[in-house]
């Protein structure tokens, strides 16, 4: 008997179909039907007629973001719905979203205005390797949503915590690499993106860095005078504090230079604002950091209260921070070109970046990159994945190409895979019930 | 030498209270944490009490075994890390109150050193002989305003960026709180307030000053602080919390 996939029958952690005792045929997982919070929207529901609701995966002050299914192309989603939490209401049972007083109506619409703008300009910085990208947009509800890939993996913050609350300066430069790769051309558009922390970069089980969470409008401009409200600490340079403050590159560069503080010494600097009448910046080195000279003092630069004495962008920044230290891995690079393929032990660790040098730096290697993804990538994924990342070394050119095995790794399997192992795990699952 | 307190947090014209007040005194010793949720985020409730009961239930248990060190500088820095690594773990348990977070205020004392420490704008102040001889400074982008030299001290109260804070606990990055030892030990006429936004507000540091100087107890002290707040108030006003701490001689 072939039932009818309505939104009520699929499994959401797999897509499969559930039986009628709602366990899943495919992956076996029993459906998980506790309510949703009150202001989030209900697990199933459907959106613009394509995308189900999973469950919600974070809030912040301005969204919502939940996990949904894309109905048409059975892969997932995340979707960041604009909420803004103190200022608007949903309507339960229909799920609309109203303001809940008139004095908050202009700040609300200003807000919904600029998320709309974002989206808008983000969809045109598709491709991007250190960027989530955006699938689509829509609005609906008396809202609005945007749809962006879905990245399985862990924040950086979590990847810090992970490994003792710090990690070296090497390291964490590795990792930010693509994400500041891809920033500059983010700013050749005009955008900044003005949240850069070790919340909104996410490392992902397939080793990509992306920067997420773009234009999350900044909390001092919507206006609300009677409770108190808390700004972006640490993270956000003087300019963000103030109404009418000149932001720019160089607002990123500044957060791009406390979340390189933070990772490597596990502690937040003073805030940008406090610096302005009292500087009490510690170096990294003196806190115990392992950080070259060179290194520290492009970061102590990008650290600069104010904006004028700081790298005007992300492309100063880089020259600074990686400026020997690129022209050294090339020479690594050159050095380890004879040698032998990865050792296994470098493929059996999990957590990747551990030992940058372990790691060859293919950077004039373009016949490696195509074959990298090719030896099967389902028995050993490894190879695939770990090459993404020093790839991310290699000048731009070869960028596009990072992008690859990622690409053919999220979704391996076709509609019509599934449905094949849908139909296997069907059968078995009636021949255990005789 | 001993402390004698008291203590008031009232609702004012909000629906919730997410003020906190903790006190534990005995003889000289005393911890005073005042905490402030955020207004904006739901759950802030939960993140102010968790916070002032961590901070006070570890002074008490440092002070249990080890009275001297428990009011050092050191300890207190321990005191709020862990109070904030408290709430954060708390709210990761509980996704509703994801974005809750809170401002304090806390003195401990044991006669001869004495640590205040703050973070927001929940304030400290501190008497010696009736004078106002500490305030701390809160971390606001008014704040910020008066040390750039652009408005008055007692402007703040009515300064536009008064509800925007630059520092909170619980939210997720622990910040340093403001810390500040005494030198001298306390004195008989010494006294501490402790007090959140709610609360300094309507009520003026030399008006604490004069009735911290007229009350024989820190109760009455309170009460003829209260009345000048009930006198000043809006409708709606904000949550008000006050601890004050008076020494006096056995």
């Amino acid at each position: 008997m072939a039932r009818i996939r309505t939104n009520k029958n699929i499994c959401l952690a797999c897509f499969g179909d559930l039986d009628l005792q709602r366990s899943c045929l495919a992956c076996g997982k029993k459906a998980d039907d506790t309510p949703s919070l009150p202001h989030h929207l209900p697990q199933r529901t459907v959106l613009n007629n394509r995308y189900l609701i999973a469950k919600a995966l974070g809030e912040g002050g301005f969204g919502i973001t939940y996990l949904a299914w894309d109905l048409a192309q059975g892969i997932k989603t995340a979707i960041k719905e604009y909420y803004p939490s103190g200022y608007v209401n949903r309507v339960p049972k229909s799920n609309q979203v109203i303001i809940n007083s008139k004095q908050n109506q202009a700040a609300s619409n200003r807000g919904l205005k600029r998320f709309i703008d974002e989206a808008k300009v983000l969809a045109k910085i598709k491709n991007l390797p250190g960027i989530v990208s955006v699938r689509d947009f829509f609005s609906a509800n008396g809202t609005a949503y945007i749809v962006m890939e879905f990245l399985d993996g862990i924040s950086l913050k979590k990847y810090m915590q992970r490994k003792g609350g710090k990690i070296t300066a090497d390291e964490v430069l590795t990792i930010l690499r693509p994400v500041m790769e891809s920033l500059l051309e983010v700013h050749k558009l005009g955008l900044v993106h003005r949240d850069i922390s070790p919340d909104n970069i996410i490392i992902t089980k397939y080793n990509e860095v992306k920067l997420i969470d773009f234009g999350a409008a900044k909390q001092s401009n919507l206006d609300g005078k009677s409770l108190s409200i808390v700004l972006k600490q640490g993270f956000a340079p003087e300019e963000q504090y103030r109404t009418h403050g000149e932001q720019g590159p160089w607002t990123d560069v500044y957060a791009l230079g406390v979340t390189i503080y933070y990772c490597i010494t596990g502690k937040l600097p003073p805030e940008s604002i406090q610096r302005m009448y009292k500087d009490t910046i510690v170096k990294a080195s003196e806190i115990g950091a392992q950080i070259s000279p060179m290194q520290e003092n492009a970061l102590l630069k990008s650290l600069a209260v104010y904006a004028k004495n700081r790298y005007q962008d992300v492309k100063q920044l880089m020259a600074g921070l990686y400026g020997i230290r690129a022209a050294k891995l090339f020479e690594q690079a050159a050095a380890q070109k004879a040698a032998a393929p990865r050792s296994a032990a470098a493929l059996r660790s999990d957590i990747p970046f551990t030992a940058p040098r372990a790691a060859p730096v293919p950077a004039p290697a373009p016949a490696q990159k195509t074959a990298a993804p090719a030896p099967a990538p389902r028995a050993a994924p490894a190879p695939a994945p770990r090459a993404s990342v020093p790839h991310a070394h290699a000048p731009r050119a070869s960028v596009p190409s990072a992008h690859t095995p990622r690409a053919a790794a999220p979704s391996p399997k076709t509609i019509e895979d599934r449905k094949r192992e849908i139909a296997q795990n069907r059968a078995r699952h009636l021949q255990n019930k005789k | 030498m001993k402390i004698l307190t008291a203590s008031l947090c009232k609702i004012g014209g909000r629906d919730y209270n997410q003020d906190f007040v903790t006190v534990s005194a005995s003889g000289s010793n005393a911890c005073l944490v005042v905490c402030d949720g955020l207004g904006s985020y739901t759950g802030s409730e939960d993140a102010s009490r968790l916070c002032a009961e961590k901070i006070k239930d570890l002074f008490e248990q440092v002070s249990e075994y080890d009275p001297a060190r428990a009011v050092k500088r050191i300890y207190c820095e321990a005191y709020i890390e862990n109070a904030h690594h408290f709430v954060t773990s708390h709210k990761e348990r509980n996704p509703k109150i994801a974005q809750s977070c809170t401002t304090v205020a806390c003195a401990i004392t044991d006669g001869t050193s004495t640590t205040f420490a703050h973070i927001g704008d929940t304030r400290v102040y501190f008497f010696r002989n009736h004078k106002l001889t500490y305030q701390s400074k809160d971390h606001s982008l008014s704040q910020v305003a008066v040390e750039l030299g652009q408005i008055k001290l007692r402007d703040i109260r009515t300064h536009k960026d008064q509800n925007k804070l630059t520092r909170v606990l619980g939210s997720d990055y622990f910040v340093q709180a403001d810390i500040e030892s005494l030198q001298k030990p306390l004195n008989a006429g010494d006294s501490i307030l402790l007090c959140t936004d709610g609360f300094w507000e309507y009520v003026y540091e030399e008006e604490a000053e004069q009735d911290l100087a007229s009350s024989a107890t820190p109760e009455e002290a309170l009460h003829k602080m209260e009345k000048r707040l009930l006198a000043r108030i809006p409708r709606f006003n904000d949550n008000y919390s006050a601890i004050v701490a008076m020494c006096k001689e056995d």
